[in-house]
């Protein structure tokens, strides 16, 4: 098991410097500079080329960038906040990104779960119809089709939340977006859910179960939901994810001060130090969960873990 | 086994709950609770006297130190808190901010300030050194518009930019606490009017140098001699606030509690906050400025920036022909590109010099008493210029390749005036090319293009901010034009004798800008102008082309 988690951690590491590799090349090659004002003179923009060490070739760039990043140093941005060091933007930007996407996946994972349940235990009645229309509506229509419909109806027709995110009253103010973040991964948890809640729900032992005389909630929740739930945990972890890089897009509509409205705009203006910083973040977020998910797999099933470790080795 | 199940269970319980949880101790700096708040729809409303205006604004501020900015959003933001020796007026013109009164020498043309009793927000008073300072360090840092020192033509600058001497040689300083003197190579005949920009602005020393890298980084490293002070800002910020500097010399002047910006780039979701009341203004997209132009909180307020074709010159054939130059100017419909595509208020352009720039020693905008006006939309003048452009050259068709960014309004502009050109004149075809704005530009400085479509936003209030433009050697003069002629008169207007006979070097402006309008050296399209809603009750927001683009110094409420 140890080794098993020993190898994965590596895996990860050695996908995170390949990534890093990959980002700073395809910068590299990407037409135009951070230093696009018409007004600069050519001996300006080639004295901040100078100042920022853009001038150096491009394995110099990388490894100094590498050295930085393992010492926790992002660098400055060029031109989105003039000199500010990366780690500054972040300290602010990034617990509300997560919060907001913390938020969404929570709420997503409740509702969804709820639906699926009701979409399963209601099998063939109308509520199965509407929690899956729901689902699908939710699945096949992006975030921002949300966040518009909820600006017009709670927002700005009913006027129940502000449209703006204020830092001053964060919850409120977060309402919608969060509502709309989380119907991608609501949708589609509730879409698992119902379809792992029939299996299990004509599974043998279930019949078992019922036979033995229980009945009620304790058969639903602790039989067949627990039973439903481990293949949902595993696409858990991508959902996570899409709703934190769904929230570039909703950032920008709510203009919340997140790291997706950063990356928006970092990549807009050729700031390389906000792009590869924020990539990076990203990045490991994914890595991260996918992490958790390979361990976790590990864990609920035996069998993966056996087929890759070796022999010999207790 | 059951080990591992709960194991299970706590890693996928961590997974889900991290995110929620790390975010509750360590959230953005915020000044209290969400739920202790009250209406969250009304946000502005202080209970104190006066009221917080809530600003929109398109694009997110770059950095609030004077010598760090470059866009014209950041110059707005900055002006509101910090007051150079002169500012504007409603109208445009430069009246005394920081100075209370001056003296121009009519032998050196040497400038003396002597300063008013002004402090900065921190209490501390505002002195020519302040000025020394400032004005030092946009060359050490180097500020992006470090070049406005040359054009105003203060002493050693140009050397020093060049790198030929030291900072320290500027020809800057402070006779006294409250004497600031500017000595000049050439004296500047606009240099009350450049004075609102930024880099010209003070910046308290001993403060400046305590904070070091920190400068304008946060609220409590920033301080404002202007109307009103930071109380919440962080850098990229989406909202920041400022309130009435009490400090200010003219406090009583003031009447808002405070400004709040917001940072909104979707423009349908600004627009239904203003409708929420969460905004006070709000800049509108060209589609909103469609709908809503007959409302009456609608407000079109002309922007200094001239889109216009750029011919390349430089390359001879086609382009170097003025008659096919003028017939490609002519043959296009500009009225149609503002109210069909841009429909944003934007004017048809049949000059070089735009509307609002700057006003003359009559009193008059320069686009009034000029009158000079060229390329007006006439197809069938454009088509005999273009049958004797075509018999000059010997050939029956041109191809022409025209770049241009690479932005949506920018590209239905481009296609329309392709198709008109293709229409309108027989035997020319055009091909489109769309760059990324960097490329695009650094294609035209090298002269490596047929005609580009591009703007330019002035820099400082005076018509020489477009003339220069088409000097020899200057890096946006893209075609490569040259004339002796319009060489001798540029070099004429920057001349001392000039700089002090107003009268005369407006005639000399004129002449120049004849010679361009003869010459079709650019093909205008049209002058932007930005569409604004502003609340009914709000009144007295000034509007400026230049410079500062919006002053919230003087909106009165009620």
């Amino acid at each position: 098991m140890k080794k098993y988690i020993l190898k994965r951690v590596l895996y990860s590491i050695v996908a995170i410097l390949v990534l890093l590799f990959l980002l700073f090349l395809m910068l590299d090659m990407m037409p135009g500079s951070p230093f696009n004002d018409d007004k600069l003179s050519t001996e300006q923009i080639e004295a901040l080329n100078e100042k920022y060490g853009l001038d150096d070739p491009f394995v110099v760039q990388y490894f100094r960038y590498l050295f930085s990043i393992i010492k926790g140093d992002f660098g400055v941005s060029y031109n989105i906040a003039s000199n500010v060091p990366i780690t500054d933007l972040l300290e602010t930007r990034l617990p509300t990104s997560i919060r907001l996407g913390g938020q969404a996946v929570l709420l997503g994972a409740t509702a969804g779960l709820i639906l699926g349940l009701v979409a399963a235990l209601k099998h063939n009645t109308i509520f199965d119809t509407i929690a899956t229309i729901i689902s699908v509506l939710g699945v096949s229509l992006p975030s921002y089709v949300f966040a518009l419909a909820l600006s017009y109806t709670l927002g700005y027709r009913l006027g129940w939340f502000p449209l703006l995110y204020d830092s001053t009253s964060p919850f409120i103010s977060s309402v919608l977006p969060t509502v709309a973040l989380s119907m991608f991964s609501m949708a589609n948890i509730a879409r698992f859910t119902r379809t792992e809640m029939l299996e299990v729900l004509r599974s043998d032992y279930m019949l078992l179960a019922e036979s033995k005389g229980i009945s009620g909630p304790k058969l639903i929740i602790r039989h067949a939901l627990r039973n439903a739930l481990i293949p949902i945990i595993t696409v858990l972890g991508p959902l996570i994810v899409n709703t934190m890089t769904g929230s570039l897009v909703i950032e920008k509509i709510f203009s919340i001060p997140g790291i997706g409205e950063l990356m928006v705009r970092s990549i807009q203006q050729n700031d390389y130090n906000v792009t590869i910083a924020l990539s990076f973040i990203y990045s490991l977020m994914y890595i991260g969960i996918m992490l958790v998910v390979d361990i976790l797999y590990g864990i609920i099933d035996p069998r993966i873990r056996l087929s890759k470790e070796d022999n010999h080795e207790s | 086994m059951k080990l591992n199940k709960i194991l299970a269970l706590i890693l996928a319980f961590v997974m889900v709950f991290s995110f929620a949880a790390c975010s509750s101790d360590d959230g953005p700096a915020q000044s209290g609770d969400g739920e202790s708040q009250g209406d969250p729809v009304t946000g502005g409303d202080e209970e104190s006297e006066g009221r917080v205006l809530n600003v929109h604004v398109t694009a997110a501020i770059d950095s609030i130190d004077p010598a760090l900015t470059s866009a014209g959003d950041d110059f707005e933001v900055i002006g509101q808190m910090v007051e150079g020796l002169f500012q504007c007026d409603a109208s445009g013109a430069a009246i005394p901010g920081m100075a209370e009164s001056y003296e121009v020498d009519p032998e050196t043309g040497t400038w003396t300030f002597h300063l008013r009793e002004a402090y900065w927000s921190n209490g501390d008073p505002v002195t020519a050194d302040d000025f020394v300072y400032a004005w030092q360090r946009c060359f050490t840092i180097p500020a992006e518009y470090v070049f406005l020192f040359e054009t105003a033509g203060i002493k050693n600058a140009a050397a020093i930019i060049a790198g030929e001497k030291d900072v320290t040689e500027l020809g800057v300083y402070a006779a006294d606490e409250k004497t600031f003197v500017v000595e000049f190579d050439v004296p500047c005949a606009f240099f009350d009017s450049l004075m609102f920009f930024p880099v010209f602005y003070p910046v308290n020393r001993a403060f400046a140098e305590e904070c070091g890298e920190l400068y304008g980084s946060a609220p409590e490293y920033y301080l404002s001699n202007g109307p009103f002070a930071l109380s919440a800002y962080t850098p990229a910020a989406t909202e920041f606030s400022m309130v009435k500097n009490e400090n200010y010399w003219d406090a009583d002047a003031v009447e808002l509690a405070g400004l709040t910006y917001k940072v909104i780039l979707d423009s349908q979701q600004a627009y239904l906050a203003y409708q929420n009341n969460e905004l006070d203004v709000c800049v509108l997209s060209s589609e909103l400025a469609d709908l809503l132009k007959s409302d009456a909180e609608f407000l079109a307020t002309e922007s200094g920036y001239l889109w216009y074709m750029s011919p390349n010159v430089s390359q001879g054939g086609a382009m170097a022909n003025v008659n096919i130059r003028k017939a490609i100017g002519k043959a296009f419909n500009k009225e149609a590109v503002c109210n069909n595509i841009l429909r944003n208020g934007s004017v048809p352009a049949d000059f070089c010099i735009p509307i609002g720039l700057a006003t003359g020693p009559d009193g008059l905008d320069y686009r009034e008493s000029s009158g000079i006006t060229y390329n007006e939309y006439d197809v069938a003048e454009a088509q005999a210029l273009w049958a004797d452009g075509l018999a000059e050259l010997g050939v029956d068709s041109v191809e022409l390749t025209m770049i241009f960014d690479d932005e949506e309004s920018i590209k239905l502009v481009a296609e329309f005036i392709q198709q008109e050109l293709q229409t309108n004149l027989p035997g020319l075809t055009i091909t489109l090319q769309p760059y990324p704005k960097k490329q695009r530009s650094d294609l035209m400085k090298a002269h490596d293009y047929d005609i580009g479509l591009c703007r330019w936003g002035p820099d400082y209030a005076d018509p020489l901010t477009y003339l220069d433009l088409w000097t020899d050697g200057y890096t946006h003069n893209y075609g490569d034009w040259h004339s002796d002629a319009y060489m001798e008169i540029l070099d004429k207007i920057k001349t001392v004798e000039y700089a002090v006979d107003p009268e005369a070097r407006w005639e000399l402006i004129k002449q120049a800008e004849q010679i361009i309008a003869d010459e079709s050296v650019i093909m205008p399209v049209y002058q932007n102008c930005n569409a604004t809603l502003v609340k009914s009750d709000v009144d007295g927001i000034e509007f400026h082309s230049v410079g500062l683009n919006r002053v919230f110094k003087n909106v009165k409420v009620g």
